[in-house]
């Protein structure tokens, strides 16, 4: 016999409320009759804000309250754009007025602690938000000293421009200022990280701002993996555009990639190799966003458990969890599944809240990444669910073997799909 | 691919295995949502090349999707994506975004070649494109007010006979000058009206 747990409860207590046509719960106070049920969203990035969007749209009698530090967010996607000096920092900036006009609450704060028994959260300013649904959105935080002298103060000195911003800045500054002739190296991590494919985008696009400014410089990648996302496409991308200017060292080259900094000497460890840079980008080892990790809501992996046929935490009641934080395997971490997860969680949210079975979900992805300015290349990926988990269906990288105009129209549609995506986003 | 699906559902009924919802299609709105991202909220693209397909015909949507499904049609990326649904997803689909409103895309145009394109579609397109291509009911795309640089690459790829048209299409196609292809893309880039548009 199951027990009686408080969810089956809820569920009992909700699904005879709607029958009889009541409000899910009764609200005190401010809330008064308008309100049906308060979804709060923490994180007002990619996954964040298309969810908080879409459960006011599917249910205008829910009040959604996205809560957010900055009062700005800047995409990572095309953030390796602004980095090789293709496009203006302010390109890839969004604020939330849009959310704003549909009816969102948005109030910046910092989620400071989760009490998903008395379901609500706690702003650093010290004010709590209740919720009956809560979707996580948190993104990642980085696992400082996991590369010994890596921490935050290491990452001004090297950035590792990992979360879009004030990084973003910083290592274009720096390439602006690196002499001619100056060694760069740029780590890339194990898997999993923040999008696959994003190191080797970035590298290709300082290769290309090199070739154009300075060209005696060079571009080390030295990795933690022996293979990448994209490997082929990339690959033939740097034959074509950047030998000499861009060297690849896979792990095995390395033992295993680098161990150690020291910011002091501008000085990279392997176990054995050591290298000496004029400028670095690192990027460290990941996980859950901290407020995931800290509420306890992540397991051993450092990454967010979650049933994926609605993003609900296998560990905290009426708690969704979406996007780099979750667990989504075998979907990628990437702006475009956060987008994906936020919908069907969206789906799933108003269906609970409105006494109704969720229906099937479907998932999809699709990350452009640029190989030099007039040349792009695509990974997509349709994805259902099967015996609870993510399975893709169809999908795979854009073709070796086109015409350079191929590659000029992937630029175009990686353009369109920027704008839409983030349209959708913050309107 | 559909009718396997079916026997799958059947059986899990009978067997009791599993419940119902997990063999029921996702909803048309779940599945309308993956396209949103490129293809732009709730259809209208705001470019600046994916096309919109709010508003396009069922039937159209419908060949469009197969002929990407089994490679009948040049893509970049939508044969990958097509591959990923079903016969009866893709129905699901087309008659939600033919639900939707469409909306001419804001872009710039010149204004003498747009008149120029005027002649040329009047000329060698109207008889099919009915309406200075604004309507869906032609199963064909709605041209007018689509974004420019999609409809140059579907030109091109016409042109390159990558991509099945009728036979009549072709004629007359052979017949334009680049002038003239140029001139037609500013005529259906300066359909901005969205008046033109409204009950498709
Ligand atoms: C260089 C680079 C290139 C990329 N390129 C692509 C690409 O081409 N295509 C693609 O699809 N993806 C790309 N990505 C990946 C994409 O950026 C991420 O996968 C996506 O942003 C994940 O969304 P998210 O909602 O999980 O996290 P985020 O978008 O990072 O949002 C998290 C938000 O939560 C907020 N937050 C965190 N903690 C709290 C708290 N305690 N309280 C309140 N708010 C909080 C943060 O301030 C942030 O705004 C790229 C990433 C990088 C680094």
């Amino acid at each position: 016999m199951a027990t009686l747990n408080r969810r089956n409860f809820l569920k009992l207590v909700g699904a005879a409320g709607m029958a009889a046509g009541l409000p899910l719960a009764a609200h005190g106070g401010s809330h008064g009759n308008a309100a049906k049920a308060r979804v709060v969203v923490v994180g007002g990035g990619s996954g964040g804000a298309t969810a908080a969007r879409y459960v006011k749209k599917l249910d205008p009698a829910i009040e959604v309250t996205l809560i957010e530090p900055n009062p700005t967010y800047h995409t990572c996607y095309f953030s390796n754009l602004v980095i090789g000096g293709l496009l203006p920092l302010d390109r890839i900036r969004h604020g939330y007025d849009g959310l704003r006009r549909y009816g969102v609450n948005v109030v910046h704060d910092m989620i400071v602690g989760i009490d998903p028994v008395s379901r609500k959260v706690r702003g650093e300013s010290g004010r709590d938000f209740e919720y009956d649904r809560l979707v996580l959105s948190p993104g990642i935080d980085f696992k400082w000293n996991a590369i010994e002298g890596y921490d935050e103060a290491a990452s001004r000195i090297m950035p590792h421009a990992w979360k879009a911003g004030d990084q973003t800045v910083l290592l274009r500054k720096q390439l602006e200022a690196m002499p001619d002739g100056g060694v760069m190296v740029l780590v890339a991590p194990a898997n999993p990280f923040r999008c696959p494919p994003g190191p080797y985008e970035r590298a290709s696009l300082i290769a290309n701002y090199f070739k154009g400014h300075k060209p005696r410089s060079k571009l080390l990648v030295i990795d933690t993996k022996d293979s990448f996302s994209k490997q082929g496409l990339f690959q033939q991308t740097w034959d074509m555009y950047y030998p000499g200017t861009l060297e690849w060292v896979r792990a095995a080259d390395t033992n295993g990639g680098i161990r150690r900094v020291d910011t002091g000497t501008m000085t990279l460890f392997g176990e054995f190799h050591r290298f000496k840079a004029d400028m670095a980008n690192v990027i460290p080892p990941q996980m859950a966003g901290r407020i995931a990790i800290d509420s306890g809501l992540a397991d051993d992996s450092g990454w967010c458990p979650v049933n994926r046929r609605t993003f609900e935490s296998t560990i905290a009641d009426d708690v969704h969890i979406i996007g780099d934080a979750a667990m989504a395997t075998t979907m990628p971490k990437s702006g475009y599944s956060a987008s994906s997860q936020a919908k069907v969680a969206a789906l799933a949210v108003v269906d609970i809240l409105n006494g109704r079975e969720p229906g099937t979900p479907s998932y999809a992805n699709t990350c452009y990444s640029f190989g030099a300015p007039e040349h792009a290349f695509s990974v997509t990926g349709v994805y259902r669910l099967e015996e609870g988990v993510i399975e893709q269906v169809a999908g795979g990288v854009s073709p070796l073997d086109v015409p350079q105009e191929f590659r000029r129209r992937e630029v175009a549609y990686a353009h369109s799909w920027y704008n839409n995506l983030t349209h959708e986003m913050f309107g | 691919m559909k009718r396997s699906i079916t026997l799958a559902a059947v059986l899990a009924a009978v067997l009791g295995s599993g419940s119902a919802w997990a063999t029921q299609p996702p909803s048309a709105k779940m599945l309308s949502l993956n396209c949103a991202s490129c293809h732009g909220y709730e259809g209208v693209s705001v470019g600046p090349a994916t096309p919109s397909i709010a508003g396009m015909s069922e039937e159209y949507f419908i060949m469009t999707m197969l002929d990407y499904k089994d490679g009948r049609r040049p893509a970049t990326v939508m044969d990958r994506i097509a591959a990923g649904y079903t016969e009866q997803e893709i129905e699901i689909m087309a008659s939600y975004f033919a639900s939707l409103q469409y909306r001419p895309a804001p872009q710039p145009f010149d204004e003498v070649k747009a008149r120029r394109g005027a002649e040329v579609h009047e000329q060698s397109c109207s008889r099919c494109h009915s309406e200075n291509a604004t309507v869906a009911e032609d199963d064909s795309m709605i041209l007018a007010g689509q974004w420019k640089p999609y409809l140059a690459f579907s030109i091109e790829d016409f042109n390159a006979h990558d991509r099945a048209q009728p036979r009549r299409m072709r004629r007359g196609m052979v017949e334009l000058s680049d002038e003239d292809v140029e001139a037609l893309l500013h005529f259906y880039a300066s359909q901005q009206h969205h008046e033109r548009f409204m009950g498709q």
